[in-house]
C-alpha cells in the first residue's frame, strides 16, 4: 500500500493522506473488514447458545 | 498616511491571531494534562484490582509513588535527556539545532540562566505544558511496568526503577526515534507516531527485564512448571480501571499532535511531532477503531472482560506506531488480530517462567513491537519527516520494514538492558524482592496503615418500600 503519492514528499500534498488513497484497497479493506464483524457475531452467538443449552 | 494605517492594522491583525493561536495551543496541551492523569486512575484501579485482597492497598501506594516520584525526576533530569539525547551519545547538534548539549543546557536545566523555561514566566507559558505533557509519557511509562511486578517488589526497589524508566529509559529512545534530530528518525526513517515502541515496548520490556531478577509470586508456580491463576479481588474494578486507562489515552494522543501556526510549529496545520501532516479527524477515526477492534478480537478468543479490556488497549497500541496515516477499516482489521493474539502471547510468556501479574509485557510490549513492524510493511514510503524539517542526505528518508525492525529492536534494548541491569543492581543490595514471611502474609498487614476493606464486604438488606 504505502504513501499514496509518487513524490516521495509531502510538499506540496494535501488531501488524503491515507494508506491506499485512490485506489481500490481501501474499499476491499472496508469489505474484509465488514465479514470480519459478521463472522465473530456469528460465531460467539453459535457459543453463546451452547451455553443456554447445557443449562436447559 | 492611509498606506501606513493599512500596514498598521494588518500588523496587530496578525498579532491578534497569532495570540488567540497561542493561546488555544498553550491550553489545548495543557488540557492533554489532565486528560493523561486519567491513565493513572486507570492503572491504580487495574493494578489494585489485580491484587489479592491482602495486598491491594499496597499495590495502590506503589502505583501512586511512581507517578509522584517520576514527576520531579523529569524535572531534574528528564526533559534534558530529551533534548541532549537525539543524535545519540554526542551531544552534538542535529540538522534541525534543537537537539545537543548546548541546545538542552539552554532551557532545560532548573538552574541557572535556563531556570527561565523551567519555572513560571509570563513571557513564556508554553516550556511548561510542553514539559507537563511530556511528564505524563514519562509517568505512564512508570504506570506500565507497575503492573507486572505486584505483590511482591519492595516499595522504594521499585520507585527507584521507576525514576530510571520514566526519567531516562524512555526519554533516551523518545530522543532517538521521536524527536525530528534523532538517529533513528535521520538515519533510518524510523515512524512510531502514537508511542507504541518508544513509550509502550520500553516500558513493557524495562519491566520485563525486571520480572527475570524479581522472580514469579509465591504458589504462581508449581514444581512440574505449571502455573496457578492468582486471581485479583476485584475484576470489575480492574475492568473499569481498564477503561479509564483508554479514556486517559485520548489525552495521550493528542498531545502527540503539533499544533499549527505557532512560532514552535512545524506548519500552519496540524503535524505529528515528526512535521508530517495528520489532523484530530485521523486520530477519531482510528482510536475509535483501534479501541474496537481490540475488544473485538479479545472477546472472540476470551470471552473475559479483563482480556477485553486489555484487548482495547492491545489493539490501540498495535495500530498507535500509524494512528496519523492509517486506513480506519485496516486499523479494525490489525486491532483484531492483537485481540486475538492477546492472550496466547501471554500464555507462551507464562509458560517460560515468567510472572506478569497483569499481562503488561504481552500488552504493551509483544503488541507494540507487532504494531511498529507492522506499519514498516503498510506504511513502507511514507516520508519519515514532514516538508519543513531538515535532514541528513539529499532525500527524506521513508519509512521501511528494516528501519521499523531496528527501531523496534532499539526500543526492545534500551527498555530491557536498563530494567534488567537496574534490578539486578538492586538485587545484590537487597532492595529488590519483599521477604518471603512478609509475601506470605500480605503486603498490607505488613507495612499499609489502613485496611482496604475493613468491614469485608458487606451485604446490606435493600430498605422496604
Amino acid at each position: 500500500m504505502g504513501f499514496p503519492y509518487d513524490t516521495g514528499s509531502y510538499e506540496g500534498v494535501s488531501g488524503a493522506i491515507f494508506m491506499g488513497a485512490g485506489t481500490s484497497m481501501p474499499g476491499m479493506f472496508t469489505v474484509l473488514a465488514i465479514v470480519v464483524s459478521v463472522v465473530l457475531l456469528a460465531a460467539g452467538q453459535a457459543t453463546e447458545a451452547s451455553k443456554y443449552r447445557d443449562h436447559k | 498616511m492611509e498606506e501606513q494605517l493599512a500596514e498598521l492594522a494588518a500588523q496587530v491583525a496578525a498579532l491578534e491571531g497569532s495570540k488567540t493561536n497561542t493561546m488555544f495551543a498553550e491550553t489545548y496541551y495543557y488540557l492533554s494534562i489532565p486528560l493523561m492523569i486519567i491513565i493513572h486512575a486507570g492503572f491504580l484501579a487495574y493494578e489494585m484490582g489485580a491484587s489479592r485482597a491482602k495486598n491491594a492497598l499496597s499495590s495502590g501506594v506503589k502505583n501512586i509513588l511512581a507517578f509522584a516520584f517520576v514527576i520531579p525526576a523529569f524535572y531534574f533530569f528528564g526533559w534534558w535527556v530529551y533534548w541532549g539525547f537525539p543524535t545519540g551519545f554526542s551531544f552534538s547538534a542535529g540538522p534541525n539545532g534543537i537537539s545537543g548539549a548546548e541546545y538542552a543546557n539552554s532551557f532545560a536545566w532548573a538552574w541557572g540562566e535556563a531556570g527561565a523555561a523551567m519555572g513560571p514566566n509570563t513571557e513564556d507559558q508554553i516550556s511548561g505544558v510542553f514539559w507537563g505533557a511530556f511528564t505524563l509519557f514519562a509517568a505512564t511509562t512508570a504506570s506500565i511496568f507497575s503492573g507486572a511486578v505486584i505483590e511482591r517488589i519492595q516499595t522504594v526497589g521499585f520507585v527507584i526503577l521507576a525514576i530510571i524508566l520514566g526519567g531516562f529509559s524512555w526519554t533516551l529512545a523518545a530522543a532517538w526515534g521521536w524527536h525530528a534530530d534523532g538517529w533513528l528518525v535521520q538515519q533510518w526513517g524510523v515512524h512510531d507516531f502514537g508511542a507504541a515502541g518508544l513509550v509502550h515496548a520500553v516500558a513493557a520490556f524495562f519491566a520485563l527485564g525486571v520480572l527475570i531478577n524479581l522472580g514469579p509470586r509465591i504458589g504462581k508456580f508449581n514444581p512440574d512448571g505449571t502455573s496457578n491463576d492468582l486471581a485479583g479481588h476485584n475484576l470489575p474494578f480492574t475492568a473499569t480501571g481498564l477503561m479509564l486507562i483508554v479514556v486517559g489515552f485520548w489525552g495521550f494522543l493528542m498531545a502527540c499532535l503539533v499544533v499549527g501556526g505557532e512560532a514552535w510549529s512545524w506548519d500552519s496545520n496540524w503535524t505529528t511531532i515528526y512535521g508530517t501532516p495528520t489532523n484530530l479527524g485521523a486520530l477519531s477515526f482510528n482510536i475509535l477503531m483501534g479501541v474496537a477492534g481490540g475488544i473485538i478480537g479479545a472477546w472472540a478468543f476470551t470471552r473475559d472482560p479483563f482480556w477485553m479490556m486489555s484487548g482495547a488497549l492491545a489493539g490501540l497500541i498495535s495500530v498507535a506506531t500509524g494512528l496519523d496515516v492509517y486506513w480506519p477499516s485496516l486499523v479494525f482489521l490489525i486491532a483484531v488480530s492483537a485481540g486475538l493474539l492477546l492472550k496466547p502471547a501471554a500464555d507462551v510468556l507464562e509458560k517460560m517462567g515468567i510472572d506478569d501479574a497483569v499481562g503488561a509485557v504481552t500488552v504493551h510490549g509483544t503488541m507494540g513491537v507487532y504494531g511498529m513492524l507492522l506499519f514498516g510493511i503498510f506504511g513502507a514510503g511514507y516520508p519519515a519527516l514532514g516538508p519543513a524539517a531538515a535532514f541528513v542526505g539529499d532525500t527524506v528518508p521513508t519509512v521501511s520494514f528494516m528501519g521499523q525492525l531496528v527501531g523496534a529492536i532499539v526500543f526492545v534494548a534500551v527498555g530491557f538492558i536498563t530494567g534488567y541491569v537496574s534490578s539486578l543492581i538492586l538485587k545484590m543490595v537487597g532492595m529488590l524482592r519483599v521477604p518471603e514471611a512478609a509475601e506470605i502474609a500480605g503486603l498490607d498487614t505488613v507495612k499499609v496503615p489502613a485496611q482496604a476493606y475493613p468491614e469485608g464486604i458487606a451485604v446490606s438488606p435493600p430498605a422496604s418500600k
